[in-house]
C-alpha cells in the first residue's frame, strides 16, 4: 500500500466498488440511470484527485513555511547577538514598522575604557589581542545583562552601557544597578587580569569607569533605513567626560548620581572638573564600595550629613599612619571647637 | 471589454488580465484570508473573456507561495482555460518559479500533470 492509498484508502474502496457496479453486465448500460451515476463517479474521481493534489501542494507550502520559519530564527538569534536584550525584546514585541520617534527620561549612563590598551598589548599577537579583548568585553556583557543595562554599543574596547530604558525601576534603582554593576565589573577584572598574566600579557590592562544621571534623549535615531537605538544629552558627554578623567581601576560618578547611591555606597569626593558643553565645574565622586562591603575588612567607616570616615586598616601604609592621626587629631579639636 | 488591474497586498498578487494583448499575469505570494472574493472578479473577467475571443493567449503566472484554499481556485482557473484549450484555443501558461526554488517547481509539475494545453515550467535566474 503506497502513501497516496494509505491517505485515502476509503475513498479508494469507493471507486473500487462503484466500478465494479458500472462494470456489472447485467447493468442497462443505455439507462438514464447508468449515464448519471457514471456521471458522477467521474466526478468524485475528479474531486478525490483534486483533493489529492491540494493535500500535496499543501504539505509542500507548508514545508516552505517551516523552512522560512527556520531562517527567521536564525537570522533573529544572529540579530539578537548585535543588539542588548531589551531592544531585541522591544523589536519583536512591535507590531508596525519602527519609526524614528525618541522620548525625554531620567537614565544612569555608564562608560568604560580600557587603559592604554594598545601599549597593554603590543607584546601580543593580533589574534591574541582579539581574544583578550573580546574575553574581556563578554565578561562585561555579562555583567551588564545580569544587572539588566541596556549596552548601546562597543566602540572599540570601549563600553557604552544605560539603565532606566527601556524598563525603569525608578531613577535611584537605576543608579544603585549601574554603579553595583561598574563594582562588580572592577572586581571580575582582578580575576581576568591574573587569567591573563599567566597567559603571558606582561601588563594586564586596567579600566576607567565614568556614570552620571540625569535628563536624556532616548529612542530611535539615524534614517528610515538605518536606526540606532541610542541616546543623546549632554549627560552622556559627562559619563564619558568623568571616565576620561578616572584613574586606572577607578569609577568616577556625578554629583547626582552620588546622590542617588550615596545611602548605600561609600564614595570619595574628588576635585571638581571642567566637562566641554557643561558651563560650570562639575564634582565628581570615587566610588569605593557598598558599606556592607566594607565593613567585612579591618576598617572604620561611617557616614552621616557633614561626616564622613573611612580608615581601611588593612591598607593603609605605614608610613601614612602618622599623617592619618594628625588629620583625626586636627578633626577633633574643630569639632571640640565647634561644640563649646 | 476593459482589462482587469489588480494591485498587490502583503497576502493578494498583483493581477493584470489585459484582452487587448491577450495576456493575463499573477505575480506575488498568494494566501487571501477570502480565496472567493479574491478569486470571483478573476473568474467572471475570464468568464467573459474566454467567451468572447478566440486569439492566442499566453498566461504569466509567478505565485512562488499560495495556501491551500488558493491553490483549489488556480485549479479552477486552468481548467478553464483547458476546457477553452480544447475548444482549439490556443493557450500556454508560463509558471514561474525561482532559481533553486524545487517546491515551486513541484507545484507547477502538479498543476501541468492534468492539463492538455501547453503548460511551460520556467525557471527564473537569480
Amino acid at each position: 500500500m503506497d502513501e497516496k492509498q494509505e491517505i485515502q484508502t476509503e475513498e479508494s474502496r469507493t471507486i473500487h466498488r462503484a466500478e465494479k457496479v458500472l462494470g456489472n453486465d447485467k447493468l442497462d448500460k443505455k439507462s438514464y440511470f447508468h449515464d448519471e451515476y457514471s456521471y458522477l463517479f467521474k466526478q468524485y474521481k475528479k474531486l478525490i484527485k483534486q483533493m489529492e493534489k491540494m493535500v500535496k501542494m499543501g504539505d509542500i507550502q507548508q514545508q516552505k513555511v517551516t523552512k522560512l520559519n527556520q531562517r527567521l530564527d536564525l537570522l533573529a538569534k544572529n540579530l539578537s547577538k548585535y543588539v542588548s536584550p531589551q531592544i531585541f525584546d522591544l523589536m519583536q514585541s512591535e507590531k508596525e514598522d519602527i519609526k524614528i520617534q525618541s522620548h525625554r527620561t531620567q537614565l544612569t549612563v555608564f562608560f568604560s575604557d580600557i587603559v592604554d590598551f594598545t601599549s597593554s598589548t603590543e607584546n601580543l599577537q593580533p589574534e591574541d589581542t582579539t581574544r583578550i579583548l573580546n574575553e574581556y568585553l563578554e565578561e562585561m556583557s555579562q555583567i551588564a545583562l545580569k544587572f539588566g543595562g541596556t549596552i548601546d554599543k562597543f566602540i572599540g574596547d570601549a563600553v557604552m552601557i544605560f539603565f532606566g530604558d527601556p524598563q525603569s525601576k525608578g531613577m535611584q534603582e537605576d543608579a544603585l544597578t549601574c554603579v553595583a554593576m561598574a563594582i562588580e565589573m572592577q572586581k571580575k577584572l582582578i580575576d581576568l587580569r591574573r587569567i591573563w598574566s599567566n597567559r603571558g600579557l606582561q601588563n594586564p590592562f586596567k579600566v576607567r569607569i565614568g556614570i552620571a544621571s540625569g535628563y536624556c534623549t532616548v529612542g530611535n535615531f539615524g534614517s528610515n533605513n538605518r536606526l540606532d537605538y541610542t541616546i543623546i544629552g549632554s549627560i552622556v558627554n559627562l559619563a564619558s567626560r568623568l571616565e576620561s578623567s578616572a584613574k586606572p581601576d577607578d569609577i568616577l560618578v556625578s554629583h547626582e548620581t552620588y546622590s542617588l547611591i550615596k545611602d548605600k555606597i561609600y564614595c570619595e569626593k574628588e576635585d571638581v572638573v571642567m566637562v566641554k558643553g557643561i558651563p560650570f565645574p562639575v564634582q565628581k565622586y570615587k566610588v569605593i564600595d557598598f558599606y556592607g562591603n566594607l565593613k567585612v575588612h579591618e576598617e572604620i567607616s561611617e557616614y552621616f550629613d557633614g561626616f564622613s570616615i573611612y580608615v581601611d586598616l588593612d591598607y593603609i601604609p605605614q608610613n601614612n599612619i602618622d599623617q592619618a592621626i594628625s588629620y583625626l587629631d586636627q578633626s577633633i579639636n574643630a569639632l571640640k571647637k565647634l561644640k563649646e | 471589454m476593459n482589462s482587469l488591474e489588480i494591485a498587490a497586498t502583503n497576502t493578494t498578487p498583483e493581477v493584470l488580465f489585459d484582452p487587448n494583448m491577450n495576456l493575463l499575469i499573477m505575480n506575488g505570494e498568494l494566501y487571501p484570508e477570502n480565496a472567493t472574493a479574491f478569486f470571483s472578479p478573476l473568474i467572471n473577467w475570464l468568464e467573459g473573456f474566454l467567451g468572447k475571443k478566440n486569439e492566442p493567449i499566453t498566461c504569466n503566472i509567478n505565485i512562488p507561495y499560495f495556501n491551500t484554499s488558493s491553490s483549489k481556485y488556480l485549479m479552477h482557473i486552468f481548467e478553464m482555460l483547458n476546457r477553452a484549450h480544447k475548444k482549439e484555443k490556443k493557450i500556454i501558461i508560463n509558471w514561474y518559479y525561482e532559481e533553486g526554488d524545487e517546491m515551486s517547481m513541484e507545484c507547477g509539475e502538479e498543476f501541468q500533470e492534468d492539463l492538455d494545453l501547453q503548460f511551460e515550467l520556467v525557471e527564473k535566474k537569480s
